[in-house]
């Protein structure tokens, strides 16, 4: 059977191009039988969906434009206005 | 993207004045708000591309034994990844996961923290990314590979496993 590190490796290729259709044979064959690399699945599809979304989950008001910075590039574009 | 506030703040600055200047370019009836991020998204490359080629950010080997830390010599685990403790749909909604996520992703370096958001947020084609940031396809797939490893392994030291406990 495949080693479960080439079946991680797999799993994290595939995040970037499609597998092949001997890969991916390969790896569910893999996974059918090796609940540990489900996990290792389930963690990296979890990163991926966190990503996918990153913009709601972690930006908050403090990530904001400060008022100084705001009056600041204000000030910039009236000059670059003018 | 961007760790450093002020930076951040400058490239703010810079797709304004931009879009300032290239008003005339706009054209009625898009929405000003994407046209601006679109700016800022240039913006951002350009700086990446600026800082990766004057050696300001760390530039990790180009080559990449994948997760070799994880594994034994017959490429079995040494410590089996953790279950999730319950549903992602539910993990996404927990506070506590997201303040940890953004604190694994602030741990992650510059340049892999924004390949990896270019791939899986702004979902920007590889070619696309090795062209703007001036990078082969091989050093991408070692930048954006070390950092969704990273962010997993940050995620399950700092989350999973104690959530387990």
């Amino acid at each position: 059977m495949l080693p479960c590190r080439e079946s991680a490796r797999l799993i994290a290729v595939s995040y970037e191009r499609p597998l092949g259709l001997w890969e991916n044979l390969k790896l569910k064959w893999h996974l059918r039988a090796c609940a540990i690399c489900q996990r290792y699945r389930e963690q990296m599809e979890l990163v991926n969906r966190a990503l996918s979304r990153v913009s709601d989950l972690i930006v908050t008001d403090e990530d904001r434009l400060s008022d100084d910075a705001r009056r600041r590039i204000a000030g910039k574009m009236k000059l670059e206005g003018e | 993207m961007v760790k450093n506030r002020a930076t951040a703040e400058e490239l703010v600055q810079e797709t304004f004045l931009a879009g300032l200047e290239s008003l005339h370019k706009f054209r009625g009836g898009s929405n000003p708000r994407a046209w601006l991020f679109g700016i800022l998204r240039h913006k951002i490359h350009d700086y990446f591309r600026t800082a990766f080629r004057f050696g300001e950010l760390e530039r990790p080997g180009e080559t990449y034994d994948f997760e070799a830390h994880l594994f034994d010599e017959q490429g079995a685990w040494i410590e089996p990844p953790a279950a999730l403790p319950c549903s992602p749909d539910e993990l996404l909604q927990a506070e506590q996961f997201r303040k940890v996520l953004e604190s694994c992703l602030e741990k992650l370096p510059d340049i892999q923290r924004s390949v990896l958001l270019m791939r899986a947020f702004e979902e920007l084609p590889a070619q696309q990314i090795c062209k703007e940031l001036g990078i082969s396809s091989t050093y991408l797939w070692v930048l954006v590979h070390r950092a969704r490893g990273g962010t997993r392994q940050c995620l399950e030291e700092n989350w999973l496993r104690r959530t387990g406990e």
